[in-house]
């Protein structure tokens, strides 16, 4: 069989393993009590499908059963990934290297192209992961609380992004731009219009802060995910030299689940390079610095809201938990105090005498709080 | 090249996707119809001796009727909880101590809200440890106690040793880093202590209060990601059909996923003063107002890493032998990563019997 025939064998492996998934899938769906609704396209369907399947199966099930599932359907779509990207790879090599032409210039040729085109996929693979879309879904929850049209173009934006890299079109970027803008007249821009409000400096300088921590905080996801997109190049031509060095060696890869492995050993061991270099660290920690000091400017504009409608602050909650904590603490001390002098002196203390000692205590706390200065006394008194 | 790198024949192809869907969906019938009882986890019979916010400390029912004169305090890490200590009848740590006759207690530290966010180190050490060891000293009439501190709870343990040698009598460390930079040699050190350096714990809790769970383990998955989000599924389809090997899995699962927050201080204290600073080995951690100096620690101590450990590298708890004051150090090696230093065949069969020998040997 030619090396022609090979692909063409792999591609109708993966148009039939694709309809197999799909009738094992609707099998599985037929049974369930919930109505079916129907698609066309075959691997996305097969994706809905058996995440509709898997919801209605698991809807009464434990937490735990229901993760478990959600991640084997997660884990059975990127063994299908896997073999669509590595089938794909060799179809579109295969005719340079028929005419003869150096695979290893085909390959880095291939790569470079994959490298651009998955900026934008970056942030799709991470959020096809149910633990990995978790964080991001901690991350945005917990950020853009009060910014969720921003949220939305920030999902959007690696796209954007990528058409802007390869397309070498400027159009692009200005739409990129606009879309920023479009998302800051919904969110704080339309704020700075509410009635309550007025217009005012104080409210005017946090917004503007907080644009300016926004924008910092795109910025540094931006580099991160174009970070994880170059990895995830890395990743596909290592696992390309992989095979080639198989082929040389007549070891071919003979099941979907081996070429999975195979993924993912190379992935593993391509991203710990990865993970452990200076410029990685140093952009995740910047990434997550912009994160959290947006975090931070956008608790001051919602605090000013809250003010304005007389609902406590998260800075007066924690005010309050930290003079509870510095109570709580306060009062523990005292009575490990009064229990040692208690076994001390089996006497028969009166109740005069106890609060007597526990005034004086109460005094000595006072001394040392004051003594170690009012900002971390709460860690040092006893 | 001599041959096609992808051999995959479409009858083999389509047999193997037709088989692992038959799989896939069996499991997912199965895993529909099992209940909350069917993958608890910690279930050893124990009863609360005592409470503090909220922090529980249990003592284990014991099973035998001679028991060690001295009980064992275990103190775990303050993330993930320490139910993997018992995670099953047939895979507990726990459980082995109990048979050989070892009275346990243990520290549940609950999962700390946001009205904890000011909870410092001092006051675990200083507070709930020190607590609960006079607990367990007053119900046995004793003077000292056997402390085991396992993964941070080690290191916990460690300045708890440090700060009141009188209070105990043995200490044992499993799992806990102590070198917080050490690495093997020609070895780089473990990935968390790396990308721990970048971070801004100071920053992280003033905008966070305390350091969500699902945060901490997403550091975890991100060690191997593919292994830890894909493979590891790809290759349970493989015990579908064998429910108590399922069910191993999924009390497994149960126990990755449980993680309690952070308390916002004491977690900025551990990742600057350990992680970035290294701090514990030089002698500069501060509690209250208490300076932690390992050389203090005298009393007899067994020190049992996991050499295959990725998250907490051998060479970092081994460390322990040179700063600590004691005359009698014992390090003890496990060929396990450190979750096998809980469940793998080896550690059921050997870690229990190794610590109740050592403490058989030093007469308590």
């Amino acid at each position: 069989m030619s090396w022609n025939e090979q692909v063409d064998t792999l591609t109708s492996i993966w148009g039939e393993t694709q309809k197999k998934m799909w009738e094992s899938w609707y099998d599985l769906i037929r049974t369930a009590p919930a109505p079916l609704t129907t698609y066309t396209s075959l691997l996305d369907e097969w994706r809905k499908l058996a995440t509709q399947g898997v919801e209605m199966w698991t809807v009464d099930a434990e937490p735990i059963s229901k993760n478990v599932s959600r991640q084997l359907l997660a884990s059975q779509s990127t063994m299908m990934r896997v073999l669509e990207l590595t089938s794909d790879a060799w179809k579109a090599m295969l005719p340079n290297i028929e005419k003869g032409g150096d695979w290893q210039a085909v390959l880095n040729s291939y790569v470079d192209r994959l490298r651009n085109q998955l900026v934008p996929d970056a942030a799709g693979l991470l959020r096809s992961s149910q633990d990995l879309g978790e964080l991001w879904k901690v991350y945005l929850q917990e950020l853009q609380v009060l910014t969720q049209p921003w949220l939305t173009s920030l999902r959007r934006s690696p796209w954007y992004l990528g058409e802007a890299l390869t397309g070498g079109d400027s159009s692009e970027l200005v739409q990129l731009t606009n879309l920023y803008w479009d998302a800051y007249e919904r969110t704080f821009g339309s704020l700075v219009q509410s009635p309550s409000f007025g217009f005012t400096r104080e409210i005017n300088e946090k917004v503007l802060k907080a644009f300016d921590a926004w924008t910092d905080f795109r910025r540094a996801s931006t580099e991160y995910q174009i970070v994880l997109a170059s990895a995830w190049g890395d990743i596909f031509e290592q696992v390309m030299r992989d095979l080639v060095k198989r082929s040389e060696q007549g070891t071919p890869i003979k099941t979907v689940r081996d070429l999975m492995r195979l993924w993912t050993e190379t992935a593993d061991a391509s991203l710990e390079k990865v993970f452990r270099s200076e410029h990685y660290v140093n952009i995740q920690g910047r990434l997550f610095d912009a994160a959290m000091n947006y975090r931070l400017r956008e608790q001051e504009v919602v605090e000013l809201v809250l003010k304005t409608g007389y609902v406590p602050t998260r800075s007066e909650v924690d005010e309050a938990h930290r003079n509870i904590y510095e109570l709580r603490k306060e009062v523990k001390a005292l009575k490990k105090a009064l229990k040692g002098t208690t076994l001390a002196d089996n006497s028969g203390t009166s109740v005069a005498d106890l609060r007597q000692e526990i005034n004086g205590l109460k005094q000595a706390l006072q001394e040392v709080k004051e003594a170690s200065g009012n900002g971390k006394a709460h860690a040092t008194a006893e | 090249m001599t041959s096609f790198p992808l051999q995959i024949t479409p009858d083999e192809a389509i047999h193997e996707i037709t088989e692992m869907n038959r799989k896939v969906v069996q499991g997912i019938k199965t895993l529909s119809t099992l209940k909350h009882d069917d993958v608890q986890v910690g279930t050893a019979p124990k009863e609360e001796v005592y409470r503090e916010d909220k922090l529980i400390l249990y003592r284990y029912t014991p099973v035998v009727e001679q028991l060690f004169p001295i009980p064992v305090l275990i103190s775990y890490a303050l993330v993930n909880r320490p139910a993997v200590a018992d995670l099953q009848e047939d895979r507990s740590l726990v459980r082995n101590l109990l048979k050989l006759g070892i009275d346990v207690y243990l520290i549940d530290w609950g999962y700390p809200s946001r009205a904890d966010r000011w909870l410092t180190l001092d006051d675990y050490v200083n507070g709930y440890i020190d607590n609960c060891v006079d607990v367990v000293r007053e119900r046995h009439q004793l003077d000292k106690i056997n402390l085991l501190g396992i993964c941070q709870g080690g290191a916990l343990s460690l300045c708890y040793a440090a700060l009141h040698p009188e209070k105990i009598q043995n200490l044992i460390t499993m799992v806990t880093p102590v070198d917080f930079h050490a690495r093997e040699e020609g070895a780089q050190q473990g990935l968390l202590n790396t990308w721990g350096t970048n971070m801004n714990p100071d920053l992280m809790i003033k905008a966070l209060g305390n350091v969500p769970g699902d945060f901490m383990n997403f550091g975890f998955l991100m060690l191997q990601p593919f292994q830890l989000n894909f493979q590891k599924y790809a290759d349970v389809l493989d015990m579908m059909e064998d429910k108590d090997k399922l069910l191993g899995f999924l009390r497994m699962e149960e126990w990755i996923f449980d993680s309690p927050d952070q308390a916002g201080e004491a977690y900025a204290q551990f990742l600057r003063d350990f992680f970035q600073q290294n701090k514990l080995i030089k002698g500069e951690i501060t509690l209250g107002n208490q300076q932690v100096n390992l050389r203090n620690i005298t009393m007899p101590v067994l020190n049992i890493y996991a050499e295959k450990d990725h998250l907490v590298p051998p060479p970092s708890s081994k460390a322990l032998e040179q700063y600590v004051g004691s005359q009698d150090y014992t390090a003890v090696g496990f060929p396990v990563g450190h979750i096998g230093m809980y469940v793998s065949g080896r550690a059921q069969r050997d870690l229990a019997p190794t610590i109740a020998n050592w403490i058989k040997e030093r007469g308590k």
